[in-house]
């Protein structure tokens, strides 16, 4: 985790990173990590590790805090899991309903964690739909 | 409003007020104004008020300076007096027991720290409560433009706000954090269908969800 934490040099990597791996695993591109600047394609890499090592989200957002977290980090910031777990859930559609609702609670409880999560997941969707786009213009 | 808070103080005060030392320690003044069976009470008070006035309104215009409501500008100088009266109303009630809980009573530069974040909250209590109902009232764009303007300390507890009203209305958690996602965070529709959790989702959801939600924060907020 300390080697994770040192190579993130901002939300919108990890985000950009958690996206690259996201169209990896549902086939929507294949991702060649030569071709992402260093820093995306190093975390793209622990991220991709990590995921081989967790079997199911729900083990992770379990652990998400009940109300708003109390210290001044919030709790997503220290716990990059939760994003790994969001992709595993929603490849899995019978689990993901009550598990997202445990996500959807805690980024309403706290708004450090929201606003965390929302600069994250920015870069996410934002390389998602580049890689979405450049998908559909390669099968026309 | 303003003018009542100007009538506590009539001529007895003032026949009082040659009877006191002037200007009082800082200490003094804060005791005859904690002990409202004083009969230096009231005297004391006016010269609460020549001392920190200044201050007070300081500070709250500051806070107040730090929305962006649409009719906010139009309104400014009453919303300014408004809040001013409630920091008042906080300062005398219950016999002044907020004065009685401060507890640095000999650092007067501690009680105006004191008074500033006193005053900070009530004028953001005061905001949050009167121009949350016009912020929703605009287009959505506007919207969202106002509520990054919003002063940080006032984001955190307007979010926290938003998101108990809905609570309250039993509205779900999925919906409250879409409605957060495309004001708050401005997201537009095709980002938030690309979220994990927002995957498989209909198309023109985003937009129903806004506009219920913002209906119900509208007419939660007038009542």
């Amino acid at each position: 985790m300390q080697q994770f934490e040192e190579i993130q040099a901002s939300e919108l990597i990890l985000g950009r990173a958690l996206a690259y791996l996201s169209a990896e695993r549902n086939g929507i591109s294949r991702i060649d990590a030569s071709q992402l600047s260093s820093n995306e394609s190093e975390i793209f890499g622990l991220l991709r590790d990590r995921m081989k090592l967790m079997h199911t989200g729900a083990d992770f957002t379990g652990m998400l805090p009940p109300g708003p977290c109390e210290t001044d980090k919030p709790y997503l910031k220290d716990n990059e899991d939760i994003f790994l777990a969001m992709l595993i859930l929603a490849s899995h559609d019978s689990e993901l309903k009550g598990e997202c609702n445990k996500i959807w609670t805690h980024l309403n409880d706290c708004y450090r964690c929201f606003d965390y999560f929302c600069k994250v997941m920015r870069g996410y969707s934002l390389k998602t739909l580049e890689l979405l786009n450049k998908e559909t213009n390669h099968e026309e | 409003m303003h003018s009542s808070l100007w009538s506590m103080f009539n001529l007895h005060s003032l026949y009082l007020m040659q009877n006191l030392d002037s200007p009082l320690p800082f200490t003094q003044l804060l005791n005859y104004c904690s002990d409202t069976k004083s009969p230096y009470w009231q005297s004391a008070w006016s010269e609460f008020l020549n001392r920190y006035k200044d201050n007070i309104y300081r500070y709250i215009t500051k806070r107040c300076s730090s929305w962006n409501a649409p009719r906010l500008k139009r309104q400014f100088s009453d919303t300014v007096n408004d809040a001013v009266t409630d920091v008042f109303i906080i300062l005398t009630k219950n016999d002044c027991q907020a004065l009685k809980d401060f507890r640095e009573r000999d650092n007067e530069i501690k009680f105006l720290s004191w008074l500033a974040i006193l005053c900070s909250r009530a004028a953001g209590r005061y905001m949050r409560k009167n121009f949350l109902p016009q912020i929703l009232d605009g287009e959505i764009e506007e919207i969202k433009e106002s509520l990054h303007s919003v002063d940080p300390d006032d984001r955190w507890e307007l979010y926290e706000t938003i998101v108990s009203t809905l609570r309250q209305a039993s509205q779900k958690e999925r919906d409250i954090n879409i409605l957060l996602t495309y004001t708050w965070a401005d997201y537009n529709q095709e980002m938030i269908s690309t979220l994990p959790c927002f995957q498989n989702m209909g198309h023109r959801v985003v937009d129903n969800v806004v506009n219920r939600l913002r209906n119900i924060l509208k007419d939660a907020q007038n009542l």
